[in-house]
């Protein structure tokens, strides 16, 4: 660091072999990517508490000497869901983040976004056996959500938390002449973080 | 008017900066991320479902592909953006619709076919399964559905190497997964989708010279 630097602001380098924008200028790529699979794919029973299907996190140090930008894309793959009459069968996720030296996110609470749903056709009182034949079978696409994390400073870690679970919440009557079927498909999550530059302060 | 060809006699400065005529110094137009291909293509077969589709693939609703040389002196990392618009369906009691998409992509190549029979980036469909009455006549349903616009995003890997070209092929389409039934809907069969468009988007993003690193 002896040399003297013309012209070089915040993200510029200038060094023996000329002057260029600083590699964390460029907004680019995620600067890590997690990939959450889900582990409880398929038929489910009766869950009047939310069963867990993806929990995972993502942590990152900002080894660089400039403050960044950070936000984390979720991406969610296409869901499914399978309701018998009267049944709901719902998706729900969530996600916290913190930012400091030793951060820890909050454990996320379910029921920041929601992804299923029910076809009645009977009466909610109706007894087992004389419940209607009906199931709702419906398939959702893959969602992309951003969450504006601000500024990481430098030295700084950014530690973010996700999860998603299936619940069947309200009515629920097993049916006894035949067989029910209640299924849910949340495949998987990926957490994609990018930092990208602040400008020059 | 800025030097936006990079030469060799720019010495001091690296690919992402140039000067101008007056000497100044000049951020290079590669320096930021850009949008270098943005089309929306729309649905050839929307509408009513005339025959059932119960082999996969299904119904060709869409099929487009585009490409993109990279034009600078860099590696170009560069994101693929793929917008669906909203969706709607209809279906008739115990039939089931959904529609898939894909993508593909390739570098200086062909990129394979994106058929939706094993592999695909996108779902939307749906169904109600009442049964049928004494007379082995499927109950009367209909089932609406409509889902709302949305993104996906996926970045290419490796990136593109200067004078390289990105092809990109997308693909939607409709299918009806088995079993099929032709008197739906107590005899009243209706089945009908609704996919609009969708957008493709190739953005290039910039990325640190090879002359000063850092």
């Amino acid at each position: 660091m002896g040399s003297v630097k013309p012209c070089a602001g915040d993200y510029m380098l200038s060094t023996v072999d000329g002057l260029g924008p600083r590699r964390r200028w460029f907004p680019g790529p995620p600067v890590k990517e997690v990939m959450l699979p889900s582990t409880k794919d398929g038929e489910i029973s009766r869950s009047p508490d939310p069963v867990t299907m993806i929990e995972g996190d993502l942590t990152w140090y900002n080894n660089s000497p400039d403050a960044l930008w950070c936000h984390v894309d979720v991406l969610r793959a296409p869901r499914s869901i399978v309701a018998q009459n009267p049944a709901t069968v719902v998706i729900q996720d969530a996600w916290t983040f913190a930012k400091g030296v030793d951060p820890r996110a909050e454990y996320p609470s379910v029921s920041q976004d929601g992804f299923g749903g029910r076809a009645q056709i009977d009466r909610p009182e109706v007894s087992a056996k004389e419940l209607k034949f009906g199931r709702f079978f419906l398939d959702g696409d893959s969602s992309l959500a951003t969450e504006q994390c601000g500024i990481l400073l430098p030295r700084q870690l950014l530690h973010f938390r996700y999860i998603a679970a299936v619940q069947t919440p309200g009515t629920f009557t097993t049916p006894t002449e035949f067989e029910p079927r209640y299924e849910a498909h949340a495949r998987y999550t990926k957490l994609r973080l990018y930092a990208g530059p602040v400008g020059s302060l | 008017m800025p030097y936006t060809e990079f030469t060799d006699p720019n010495v001091c400065i690296d690919e992402n900066l140039t000067t101008d005529d007056a000497g100044r110094l000049r951020l290079q137009s590669w320096a930021v991320p850009r949008p270098v291909v943005n089309v929306r293509v729309q649905s050839g077969g929307d509408g009513r479902l005339l025959k059932p589709e119960i082999a996969t693939p299904g119904k060709l609703l869409i099929s487009k592909q585009v490409s993109w040389t990279n034009d600078t002196p860099l590696e170009q990392p560069v994101l693929i953006k793929v917008t669906r618009a909203s969706r709607s369906m209809l279906t008739s009691n115990p039939n089931a619709l959904q529609v898939r998409d894909r993508w593909t992509y390739a570098i200086d190549a062909d990129p394979d076919d994106p058929v939706t029979t094993s592999i695909f980036n996108g779902q939307f469909g749906g169904a109600i399964d009442l049964g049928t009455n004494s007379v082995a006549e499927p109950q009367p349903g209909r089932l609406w559905l409509w889902a709302g616009t949305n993104t996906a995003e996926e970045w290419i890997s490796p990136m593109l190497a200067p004078g390289s070209t990105l092809k990109l092929w997308y693909k939607c389409y409709v299918w009806t997964p088995p079993p099929w039934s032709n008197n739906a809907n107590k005899n009243s069969p209706e089945h009908e989708i609704y996919v609009n468009w969708s957008r493709i988007e190739l953005i290039a993003y910039p990325q640190q010279g090879t002359v000063v690193i850092g």
